[in-house]
């Protein structure tokens, strides 16, 4: 791939990264504020000269005001300065409260939206930032216990053999045999109906980590087979290094580059999923925000119809997994030269 | 050949059997059954509430109602549905049509389509042809596809191309098979192209194209070497494609085995359940076991093993 499709691969996961990161600062609100009086406003416009031509340095918004029951805004001649580091909502973030947010309007009570707000007034572009913070974090959790589960068994099976290993094959077998989607809903059905954000974070988790971690388990089981009878590892057996030892030291490192290429073909998957379970209804629900709650509604009549703006998530969403899935394009190639990747 | 298959299938049926046990065992950790939600409805008597439970046979011991279950098995109803009061095997049978339709024109795409593409891309690496499907494939590949059946519904709602909602004819099998197919169509691409470069790149290929071989048959010897992995991803995809037929169902109105698996599952319509679960999973283990034999046609090394 070129120096350009790598660059694209950056400055993409680069932003979302550090979006979903620094989130509760870049977003002028928190995700579930509603400013009811000014519900599908259209993306503010922000201006650096004004109607004169005449320029200032602060970037400004005009004020505007609904003109009517429906939702029809007029802007006024008024400028309100938009402010940097400005006091807002309060928020956790590094174990810490904070309440300075990257930009506002405090002047005013009128919010300002950069992407627009929905039917309920909440700014799209802070639940677009919280959305990503939520999808990234169960993807990358999911990721983490997946890789986890599967290396433990798998290298277990791998290592120890008989009675283990058939035990934990044949439960492989079980997992790998059924469509990931009825495993979620079947676990679904056992969970209360309403549950806190949190709560369901860690519920997709587990979730993705039962999709997950067969095909892992196999792939390192066999890897661990064909490891353990190297000439390093006899060698170290040979010496009198314990089974824990070699494993750690002699085998698991050899796995690293299936590990790393793994990863990366899984996370986009699980935005992918995270997006299908919310769409079906057993994901995060409503006043919580991930990509997939963003996702349902831009896909509304509503928004295809009259309020283009909502579909802002579809671009966002559509760029981060393309992103990945080339970052994984490009890791798996890597790994078929046998090349390292860093 | 046929000891194979049979072992293969004897194998499968422990799998099978833990399955259901599981959803059983899963629809039972739930407090409440399907009659919870009548039971609150005030015009319906604690009488009639255990009529009907003593009717669908909910109100006898775990294992009896389980035993039940493997009773209708064995004469082939499958149990009964408790929302629609009849057997779940006619149920079953209908929806299952509709979704292997589905799966079927979803495979006749990969392989009328998506395979062709990735063999043109790979004959002409580099080219801009090459990069034209290679990045095609890689937004088909990035598409969700809630966000992918929503857009083929309002190409279809804004050209009237097709009629949408519903399976009555042949035409509206065609947005859905699209939105079913085109994840796994896109990942077909991309690993025949990658397949058959590593082919050609092999010594006899060198060998043949210096004994002067025309360019279709050196491309049909690589080929025949690049088949068995895509076929071993045949057998896999279809796993992806009955839980990727759920939301093309929902979206699509489309009556098929996957809109009744969460339905039944959300109703707690407890045999018809553990019915889909098990057909979906016999369908996964029988697509796995015709790619093995189908690979072992392919390619003689397979079939010595």
């Amino acid at each position: 791939m070129k120096r350009s499709g790598l660059l694209f691969i950056w400055i993409t996961l680069g932003m979302v990264t550090a979006g979903a990161i620094f989130a509760p600062f870049l977003a002028p609100y928190q995700p579930e504020d509603q400013a009811r009086d000014f519900f599908y406003a259209p993306p503010t416009a922000v201006h650096f000269f004004d109607e004169q031509g005449s320029f200032s340095v602060r970037p400004f918004i005009y004020d505007y005001a609904r003109i009517s029951d429906r939702p029809l805004y007029r802007a006024t001649q008024e400028k309100l300065f938009l402010e940097f580091w400005v006091e807002g909502a309060e928020y956790r973030w590094l174990g810490a409260t904070w309440d300075r947010h990257l930009f506002g309007v405090s002047a005013s009570k009128k919010p300002v939206f950069l992407l627009g707000s929905d039917s309920l007034g909440r700014d799209q572009l802070s639940r677009l930032l919280y959305g990503m913070r939520f999808s990234l974090g169960v993807g990358l959790a999911g990721i983490l216990f997946t890789l986890l589960v599967g290396v433990g068994l798998g290298s277990l099976a791998g290592y120890a053999g008989g009675i283990v290993d058939t035990l934990v094959m044949r439960t492989c077998d079980l997992f790998l045999s059924l469509p990931g989607l009825f495993l979620v809903l079947g676990l679904r059905a056992v969970v209360p109906l309403e549950i806190s954000t949190a709560t369901t974070f860690w519920l997709i988790v587990l979730i993705f980590t039962l999709i997950g971690w067969g095909s892992v388990t196999r792939v390192i089981r066999g890897q661990v087979l064909t490891l353990k009878e190297r000439q390093h590892v006899l060698a170290a057996k040979v010496i009198g290094a314990s089974d824990w030892r070699v494993l750690i030291h002699h085998i698991l490192p050899l796995t690293s580059n299936y590990l790393v290429v793994q990863a990366s073909v899984l996370l986009p998957l699980f935005i992918l999923g995270e997006i299908t379970l919310s769409f079906l209804g057993v994901g995060v629900q409503e006043p919580g925000v991930s990509m997939g709650t963003l996702l349902n509604t831009a896909t509304s009549l509503q928004a295809l119809a009259q309020f283009r703006w909502l579909t802002a998530p579809v671009v966002v969403i559509f760029l981060t997994v393309l992103s990945f899935n080339l970052l994984g394009e490009r890791l798996k190639a890597l790994d078929r030269v046998r090349a390292r990747w860093w | 050949m046929v000891r194979f298959i049979g072992r293969r299938l004897l194998v499968s049926l422990p799998v099978l059997f833990l399955l259901s046990l599981l959803v059983f065992l899963l629809f039972k950790l739930i407090p409440g059954d399907y009659l919870s939600e009548m039971e609150l409805n005030p015009s319906v008597s604690k009488q009639q509430i255990d009529d009907l439970r003593q009717e669908l046979g909910l109100d006898r011991s775990l294992p009896e109602q389980y035993l039940l279950w493997m009773g209708n098995l064995a004469t082939g109803k499958l149990g009964y549905s408790f929302s629609q009061r009849r057997p779940a095997a006619d149920l079953i049978w209908e929806r299952l049509r509709g979704t292997a339709q589905l799966a079927l024109g979803a495979f006749l795409l990969i392989g009328l389509v998506a395979i062709p593409l990735g063999v043109i891309a790979a004959l002409r690496v580099g080219s801009w042809i090459d990069k034209t499907i290679l990045w095609g494939s890689l937004i088909g590949l990035s598409l969700p596809t809630v966000l992918a059946a929503v857009a083929f519904l309002y190409l279809a709602y804004w050209t009237r191309w097709v009629p949408i909602g519903g399976s009555d004819s042949f035409l509206h099998m065609v947005f859905p098979t699209l939105t079913l197919a085109l994840p796994a169509a896109s990942f077909f691409v991309r690993t025949t192209r990658l397949e058959l470069i590593d082919a050609l790149n092999q010594p006899y290929i060198t060998a043949a194209a210096a004994k002067g071989l025309p360019q279709y048959r050196i491309a049909w010897h690589a080929f025949r070497n690049a088949a068995n992995p895509l076929i071993s991803l045949g057998g896999l995809t279809v796993g992806g494609l009955l839980s990727g037929a759920v939301i093309v169902e929902k979206v699509f109105s489309w009556p098929g085995l996957g809109s009744l698996t969460v339905d039944s599952i959300l109703n707690r319509d407890l045999f018809v359940a553990i019915d889909c679960v098990l057909i979906s999973a016999l369908m996964v283990i029988l697509a796995n076991l015709a790619a093995d034999l189908l690979m072992a046609i392919n390619d003689p090394r397979v079939r010595q093993q």
